[in-house]
């Protein structure tokens, strides 16, 4: 039989590290692990109150925003009430009843004294304006739709989000190693 | 920079559509540190430019309407010399607040993509006045 090549955490050695574990020891790799997700918990909702957006980082869907952005692309948002909407900023904002959100270019505006906004977006790469894409009867956006502005991105990173959303197999065996990781890492 | 233009405007049911044409020259450079150097540096990927109007009405005390958009690709020429274009996408207000507006400014303004980090919009320097004549035109031939 050929011999496998196996990863060594995978090999009897680590069997023997888990046996030798006592409870005390798994307790406090557990909670090693607790910790280390409650921080990231922490760094994300920190994140939300400084840049004023429910979602600061967000992956690029579709190609309609080429060649300025791909699929796969991370965007970082802003969404502070002092940053007026003003064409020509790319927003990344939902349809009412949708759960995508789109990134697309703001191509009007019309503003109130009051502040009040009404606005329409189009995408780079579509030869249409995104009224198409609106709810029935809906011919504008409003400040409410938008998640946040776009303000800085690093290219093809979010892929990874891509493919863990489209392979679900690939998103358990990511999950699953990271604790396995975790778990019997000796600190 | 520099613009010229001319216009009419179009009753549309209740809103007032213009048209324009004009003329862009412009040279676009990095204004950084006071310095004029190529906008393309090493981390620009591209341009994406547009030329926008904006003016106040009695509904809306601001309105901006992107009349012409250009993606300029690093290696492109950044020197723009382009004569009597139309607009790209139907200048409509919301409402009637075009007929008799002398106070419609265009101006040039450009979104910088990097190849990774910062995404600035930055308005070109010179700007045009467009006013608007008191009467619709009731024939067009476009």
């Amino acid at each position: 039989q050929p011999p496998r090549s196996v990863p060594a955490m995978l090999s009897l050695d680590f069997l023997d590290d888990v046996r030798r574990m006592n409870k005390r020891q798994l307790y406090y790799q557990v909670l090693n692990f607790g910790m280390i997700v409650s921080s990231a918990l922490m760094i994300w909702k920190g994140l939300m109150v400084v840049t004023g957006s429910e979602s600061p980082i967000v992956v690029v869907l579709s190609g309609s925003m080429e060649p300025a952005f791909h699929r796969g692309d991370l965007l970082f948002l802003t969404n502070r009430i002092e940053d007026p909407i003003r064409v020509g900023e790319i927003v990344v904002f939902r349809i009412e009843g949708r759960e995508i959100p789109i990134v697309h270019r703001v191509l009007k505006i019309h503003e109130k004294q009051n502040g009040d906004i009404k606005f329409l977006t189009k995408g780079d790469n579509n030869a249409v304006d995104d009224r198409g894409l609106y709810k029935r009867g809906q011919h504008w956006l409003e400040k409410k739709d938008v998640v946040g502005r776009a303000r800085g991105f690093v290219p093809y990173i979010g892929i990874v989000t891509i493919l863990m959303n489209d392979y679900p197999k690939f998103k358990y065996a990511v999950l699953f190693l990271l604790g396995l990781f975790v778990l019997v890492h000796r600190e | 920079l520099r613009k010229n233009v001319e216009d009419f405007t179009g009753p549309r049911e209740r809103s007032d559509l213009g048209f324009v044409t004009f003329d862009i020259t412009a040279d676009i450079l990095n204004g950084r540190n006071g310095l004029r150097t190529s906008i393309f540096d090493w981390n620009v990927k591209q341009l994406f430019l547009y030329l926008s109007a904006e003016y106040s009405t009695k509904n809306n005390a601001l309105n901006q309407v992107v009349l012409w958009d250009k993606i300029m690709l690093r290696g492109d020429n950044p020197r723009l010399f382009l004569k009597d274009m139309k607009s790209k996408y139907f200048f409509f207000d919301d409402g009637n607040g075009l007929k008799g507006n002398r106070n419609v400014t265009l101006t040039l303004s450009w979104n910088v993509v990097p190849n990774a980090g910062i995404l600035p919009l930055v308005t070109g320097s010179g700007h045009v006045s467009v006013p608007f004549p008191d009467t619709y035109e009731t024939t067009k031939s476009y």
